[in-house]
């Protein structure tokens, strides 16, 4: 039955997803931190109109688009496979440098549904959530600054257990923005935290590409956002656990301690979820 | 008492709603009245700050609530529409608000998606961040991008390095010839151009044999794909030197399917386009028939100025390229002709620097010379992990006929025929079986006769030089390789034979100069040759040891000795990438080689109606040893690319060039004496993008040093050239209407006789254009050159060259231009270079001013 409503709800999705123009193009860096303190950057696009938008990496989208069909999956395994053959014939394996996701996150949202639905993946599983946009509350203040040539206005908003501040513009009538942000009016271009985890945008252009569905978005299951967190926690904290729990064979010892956050900028972009 | 205090509650709600208001209403599009959903609705308070905002809903109603509207304004805006805003205070509700279409100003400051992004070995450049709006060709956008250096020839360098292989969509459609691509697909089909390091293009060596070298592979955009793209422009106009009418041309159609790809290329132009250059084969290895041409009469050239200010031209290019990709393999076929017309006039003063005092020859030269060349090329190619098969059969024939008339000190007249007839197969299969070991064998085959013919007629006399020089070359070998834990070791055997003949004879021969005039000869040879090679992948670092041993029997039909030689000519490498951004590389090798068999030639050709060669009437062996090193760094996500090389090489060879004068003859022999010679290299390339202005720098430099020994008049002569050179190239976008290109460079070079002091010597050239875009329909190109030419010490010459061109985008499709060149219509160009023993100033016409009106189409 929950199946039956699952595989219902992602249809209704999709349908309202299919087919819709973009108006515009924006790219935004995302800056965190490893555990260890070192700097991350990931590169993430969103393609938005007045009633939907999708946030993205297009790196990662495109090995989905390849990967969505049969062949293309066998060709990107094989691809893959090749990549590390040369490496071990070089006698070094670097992770780096195979072709693989980085980021697995799709955030997209329906002004019609008033919802954005999550996609992500927990090692191997896809999973999926949706969330009404009322969680979301904006108190808009009063400084201003300019952002890529734009004149933005400053917001805040206490949102899943951090303190965000985002700076949008009313020049650029789309009230979108990064990852789950959205509803000022105008686009914003920049959203940071206390502790140096942030989004900001690095170009706008006109758009008129398609905001297609997530590619393989049926084989995403529906889960709770909390537990989602709380998985991905247990499996920073207890990576042992988690690979072996999952069927992988693990001959090398990992020293969890190593992996425990040592600031608040490493824990998950949601803390909420304790 | 409860109830009473709740009536008090609701009445305090229902007085503090009463302060209120309400500002509800409607959005619509004022076209068609229908609702808008999504649109912006802001009210701003008198300070102009946000009091509150809604978004209208999908029957595109909307309704806020404000504590009162006095001094406020309603701001609706949407993407597409024009903003409406108006004041509230005089308005009732609900309100009806009707936006009318209108563009939301984006600002141009931006760039969307990493202009340069790297994955793994495999670097993407977005076409659309470095390509600027006076860009056609994906070739003008290949320039700009930092670490890829265009050369003016159109060979592609990634990282300093040549390229090996020029993709499209993943298809090798046409091998070396990528100036037919670079030139001729329009940059707006590419969504990104790809750069493979490292990049093995057999895939059965993959893991196996190191590669440094880098490829390139374009990304088409969809709309590229699975269908044909044409684009074409034609255009004509006047010109005030030459003084006539002036056209230029161009199709150009391409065909990217999933089985099949084709490019069909024709071009015509007499502006002063080099088109023969679009089709070279940058790929070509040295020919095994290694014949070169005696006869040298060629047209005068003008260093340090563009090409396309001094070549007068009438040339045309037909070049078609198909790729079928079969159930095994692929097959490709390609065809291309090429006209071209050129004429050239100089007046040149020639001085040779003698002990005895310096000896002036002036002459006025107007010569045209007329080359047709046709090529055609059959590959099979089957590229598998486990085999490789490569079948090429080449066939070329051109023909160059030259006409010189020179005035002056020595009056005469020279007409040379020269064309060339070529034939060529190479096979070569490749088979890896177990996974690590590797079977190849290699046939080559080729014949090609170099005919030539001088013709020079003096004042008194008349004289013919005939040439016949064909030669066969054959070399079939065999290689085993296999690999263990990152070592591969491979052994070739083969055998090469090589059969050529020589026959020359120039009846008249000026009464001052002594020798004889006829050479009849064979030199053949046979080798018998084994290469071990090792290969070696420790830590990143990569060792190739390569160890030639050949056995050579040299006949030479009893016109001198036959000789039998061992070479040994071993050479190590050693390549360190200790991460994605750095890499290192030192190479070097030492040995003895054969001498080029052109120079056996004991009597004397006229190369041209003033100088007169002969060769040596004995073989010999030369040697030779060098070192190199090069470094290269790049950083993708700052966009900072850097490379340097540096190079030392020497030589010995137990002869050496000498040059005597006879009269008004010069005579260029060798003479039984050992010559060494050392060259020293070194370069530097920096690229960077300059994203806040979607542009992009470069800075380079060179130094070369050559050292080398000739003789003159029974003297010897120590020569060392140096020469210093850099360069800066900035291009970028800095407003929404205006793009530039800046380009400057520099150089300096001296010639050091015998340690006497002598002047150096420079050339500066600076190059602006300006693009303005003051409406989307209409572009405005301002483009000037300035080169500053050093003639003597300290003495000067400036040319300033200004060109303009209006551009007016009717459709997409479809656009009309008007060129105007060289608007202040200079004419000449002065020079001086140096040139062996001898300086050689000149006066060179340029093109003049010219007017061109052309339309191009695409599809």
């Amino acid at each position: 039955m929950k199946r039956l409503l699952t595989s219902i709800i992602m249809c209704s999705v999709s349908i309202t997803a299919m087919a819709q123009t973009a108006d515009i193009e924006v790219s935004y860096n995302m800056r965190s931190f490893y555990a260890n303190g070192v700097e991350k950057n990931n590169k993430y696009h969103l393609l938005a109109n007045s009633t939907l938008s999708k946030f993205f990496n297009p790196q990662s989208e495109e090995i989905d688009s390849l990967t969505s069909t049969p062949e293309g999956l066998a060709n990107y395994k094989k691809t893959q496979e090749a990549a590390l053959q040369a490496m071990i014939g070089q006698g070094q394996i670097t992770m780096d440098k195979l072709p693989r996701k980085k980021v697995t996150d799709y955030v997209i949202k329906s002004t019609p549904d008033s919802t954005l639905t999550v996609y992500d993946m927990l090692l191997r599983d896809h999973v999926y959530y949706t969330e009404p946009f009322s969680e979301m509350v904006w108190e808009i203040g009063d400084s201003t600054k300019n952002v890529l040539g734009y004149e933005c206005i400053q917001a805040t908003t206490d949102y899943h257990g951090r303190v965000w501040t985002v700076w949008f513009t009313p020049e650029i009538p789309i009230q979108d923005g990064p990852w789950k942000f959205r509803g000022l009016p105008g686009l914003i271009l920049e959203a940071t935290t206390g502790d140096g985890i942030g989004f900001y945008a690095d170009g706008i252009e006109p758009s008129a590409k398609q905001i297609k569905n997530v590619y393989g978005s049926e084989k995403y299951e529906r889960q709770n956002r909390k537990d989602i967190l709380r998985a991905r926690r247990a499996m920073i904290d207890n990576p042992m656990g988690a690979l072996s729990a999952n069927g992988w064979q693990v001959g090398v010892k990992i020293d969890s301690n190593a992996l425990k956050p040592k600031s608040g900028s490493s824990d998950l972009i949601e803390t909420d979820y304790r | 008492m409860k109830r009473i205090i709740i009536y008090i509650i609701f009445l305090f709600i229902a007085v503090s709603a009463v302060a209120e208001v309400n500002v509800s209403g409607k959005v619509v599009d004022k076209g068609n009245n229908a609702p808008l959903t999504g649109a912006s609705v802001i009210i701003k308070g008198a300070d102009g700050k946000i009091k509150k905002f809604a978004s209208s809903k999908a029957n595109g109603s909307f309704e806020v609530s404000v504590s009162s509207v006095e001094g406020c304004r309603l701001d609706v805006t949407m993407m597409g529409f024009a903003k409406k805003s108006f004041p509230l205070d005089s308005v009732s509700f609900p309100l009806i608000v009707q936006l009318e279409p209108g563009s939301t100003l984006l600002k141009e400051v931006t760039v969307k998606a990493d202009r340069i992004r790297e994955q793994g070995d495999t670097i993407t450049y977005n076409v659309g961040s470095f390509a600027q709006a006076q860009d056609r060709s994906i070739g003008d956008v290949l320039k700009r991008m930092p670490g890829i250096n265009v050369e003016s020839s159109g060979k592609i360098q990634y990282q300093g390095e040549d390229i090996n292989k020029f993709y499209i969509e993943g298809s090798d459609l046409l091998g070396g010839k990528y100036g037919i691509a670079t030139n001729g697909i329009s940059h707006e089909d590419v969504g990104a151009v790809e750069v493979m390091e490292n990049h093995q293009p057999m895939q059965v060596l993959s893991g196996i044999s190191f590669s440094d070298k880098a490829a390139i592979n374009l990304k088409l955009k969809n709309k590229a794909k699975a269908t044909w793209t044409f684009h074409g422009n034609a255009g004509g106009g006047y010109s005030w030197q030459p003084d006539g009418a002036i056209w230029s041309g161009e199709l150009f159609a391409m065909a990217v399917m999933p089985g099949f790809q084709n490019i069909t290329t024709i071009k015509t132009n007499n502006i002063g386009e080099d088109l023969s250059v679009q089709a070279t084969d940058f790929f070509a290895s040295r020919r095994g028939t290694d014949l070169r041409r005696y006869v040298s009469v060629s047209l005068p050239g003008v260093p340090n100025l563009s090409r396309k200010r001094t070549l007068f031209n009438r040339s045309a290019l037909v070049s078609t390229n198909s790729l079928w990709k079969l159930p095994h393999g692929e097959f490709k076929a390609q065809v291309d002709y090429s006209f071209n017309h050129v004429a050239a006039e100089a007046a040149n003063k020639t001085t040779y620097f003698l002990n005895d005092g310096n000896r002036v020859i002036t002459e006025d030269r107007n010569g045209v010379d007329r080359s047709h060349s046709l090529s055609g090329k059959l590959i099979y190619e089957l590229n598998q992990k486990t085999a490789f098969i490569n079948n090429t059969l080449i066939t070329n024939i051109d023909w160059d006929n030259v006409s010189l008339g020179v005035t002056g000190s020595l009056p005469n007249n020279q007409t040379a025929s020269l064309p060339d007839y070529y034939v060529g197969n190479d096979f070569k299969l490749i088979k890896r079986f177990r996974g690590k070991h590797l079977v190849t064998f290699i046939s080559k085959n080729e014949w090609e006769s170099l005919p030539q013919t001088l013709s020079v007629s003096m004042n008194d006399g008349f004289m013919r030089q005939h040439v016949k020089d064909h030669a066969f070359y054959t070399n079939e070998s065999a290689v085993y390789a296999f690999s263990v834990k990152g070592i591969t070791i491979s052994l070739e055997g083969g055998i090469k034979g090589y059969f050529r003949s020589l026959n020359t004879e120039l009846p008249d021969m000026p009464e001052e100069i002594p020798g004889v005039t006829i050479n009849v000869l064979n030199t053949n040879y046979f080798t018998v040759y084994t290469i071990p090679k090792f290969e070696y992948w420790v830590r990143r670092i990569n060792f190739t040891l390569n160890a030639p041993v050949s056995f050579a029997r040299y006949t030479f039909d009893k016109a001198i000795a036959n000789r039998t030689e061992v070479y040994f000519s071993p050479s190590l490498s050693m390549n360190w990438k200790p991460n994605n951004r750095f890499s290192m590389s030192v190479s070097g090798g030492t040995g003895r080689s054969p001498m080029d068999l052109n120079m056996i030639q004991p009597g004397y050709i006229m190369t041209n109606y003033r100088s007169f060669r002969r060769g040596v009437d004995d073989y010999y062996n030369s040697s030779s040893h060098r070192v190199s090193g090069r470094l290269s760094y790049k950083h993708t996500r700052h966009g900072i690319f850097a490379n340097a090389m540096v190079l030392q090489s020497w030589s010995n060879r137990p002869y050496t060039l000498a040059q005597q004068l006879y009269g008004d003859y010069v005579i260029y022999s060798y003479s039984n004496a050992q010559s060494e010679g050392q060259m020293l290299m070194a370069n530097g390339n920096i690229g960077k993008t300059l994203d806040f202005m979607r542009g992009s720098a470069n800075v380079n430099g060179s130094f070369s040093r050559n050292e080398s020994h000739l003789m003159s008049e029974n003297s010897n002569v120590n020569s060392v050239s140096t020469l210093w050179s850099a360069g800066i190239k900035i291009n970028g976008a800095p407003i929404r209407w205006l793009s530039f290109d800046y380009r400057f460079e520099w150089a300096s070079s001296c010639l050091v006789m015998n340690g006497t002091n002598a002047s150096w010597l420079g050339n500066m050239e600076n190059e602006l254009l300006f693009n303005l875009m003051p409406h989307k329909k209409w572009e405005w190109h301002i483009s000037g050159e300035h080169y500053r030419n050093e003639i003597a010490t300290g003495q000067f010459k400036n040319v300033f060259l200004l060109d303009t061109k209006v551009i007016y985008k009717l459709t997409k499709r479809l656009e009309l231009s008007a060129t105007l060149s060289n608007i202040f219509n200079q004419r000449t160009y002065n020079y001086t270079t140096y040139n062996q023993l001898s300086s050689f100033e000149s006066q060179r016409w340029l093109r003049g001013r010219e007017f061109l009106i052309s339309i191009s189409l695409r599809k």
